[in-house]
């Protein structure tokens, strides 16, 4: 059996590491994925036991050390699915560390599983720190919006230009004009 | 630590000309000796204002058309819509919407815009997607 790359032995722990060379000796095709891959391509914690990939993966496995391992974003997406106290931290780690928001992992999740509840899958995270509380505002805003954001009326500040003041200029204040709403703009006197 | 307005637009992937030009318009920064000198807490708010662009092998008005639509599951409905929630004129957002649809960077899918995460380039544009930052929106999303 082949000896594992240091930095694999470092995120595993002994036991897990074993069955990892034991199942990269016998040649085993499943894919390692969900919190294992998440693991192995974050390494920000030891991970104890080996999770199994399942079928409609969007992207590529990568071999790693005799084994397939799911890519971080089919991994991301399992993760999300189980949910959980080591879920949501592992899913904290991933935005701290990689490019990847939950955003976009709702996203792949919709792409992987067509009839998922996405408002559900954010409900399940928990709500125990601020990190949670403002992301999960942030989750559900960003399923909400689909269309126009609608702004407050906020007269623009003017550039600041040679004259001083309103330069000559008065604001018209937001209106209707023959049945159609007229935006607010600034105009010559 | 104070910056220059080169220094600021460097970092905000802009001109120097709109972060003076802002500058003025929310009254921050000061002149000294004859050069701009922003503090931490107006370089801040000018990227809010003006918001920052990463640059990339896209232009900048598509990065933000994609940094945007990446962040919206469901999707935005027109090209207007992504023009306001991506601080754009319509006339480019919707050029960069025609310019990454041709590309594939987006999709339509159930009468929305979407981008295609599973495009060949997203992997390589994702780490500069994330830089990206809208000009502030001062509104409530619907």
């Amino acid at each position: 059996m082949q000896r594992l790359p240091v930095w694999l032995r470092m995120v595993l722990t002994v036991e897990a590491g074993r069955e990892w060379r034991r199942l990269a000796a016998q040649g085993c095709t499943g894919v390692v994925g969900g919190a294992a891959a998440v693991v192995v391509w974050v390494r920000h914690r030891r991970c104890d036991e080996l999770v199994w990939s399942g079928d409609g993966r969007l992207r590529e496995a990568d071999r790693v050390a005799g084994l397939a391992v799911a890519s971080l974003d089919d991994a991301v997406v399992e993760v999300l699915e189980t949910g959980g106290p080591q879920a949501a931290a592992d899913l904290r780690e991933v935005e701290a560390r990689t490019p990847l928001r939950l955003e976009e992992a709702l996203v792949l999740l919709g792409l992987r599983r067509p009839g998922a509840d996405l408002e559900r899958v954010v409900s399940r995270l928990p709500d125990d720190s601020a990190y949670w509380a403002a992301r999960k505002a942030e989750l559900f805003a960003s399923l909400r919006t689909r269309g126009f954001v609608r702004r407050d009326r906020v007269i623009p500040m003017q550039r600041m230009g040679v004259t001083l003041g309103s330069a000559g200029r008065v604001w018209v204040e937001p209106h209707e004009r023959d049945g159609r709403a007229v935006a607010g703009y600034w105009r010559r006197r | 630590m104070q910056a220059t307005a080169e220094q600021v637009a460097r970092r905000l992937g802009t001109s120097r000309r709109r972060v003076v030009a802002a500058a003025g318009r929310l009254g921050m920064g000061r002149v000294v000796a004859g050069l701009w000198a922003f503090p931490a807490a107006d370089q801040q708010r000018l990227a809010g204002d003006l918001g920052v662009d990463a640059g990339g092998p896209l232009p900048r008005s598509q990065m933000r058309v994609l940094a945007e639509l990446s962040l919206r599951p469901r999707g935005l409905m027109s090209a207007r819509a992504v023009a306001q929630a991506c601080g754009l004129a319509p006339a480019t957002a919707s050029a960069a919407v025609k310019a990454l649809s041709e590309a594939g960077f987006i999709v339509v899918r159930h009468g929305a815009l979407h981008a295609d995460v599973l495009h060949p380039r997203w992997l390589e544009l994702r780490p500069l997607l994330r830089q990206v930052r809208q000009p502030g929106v001062g509104g409530e999303a619907v």
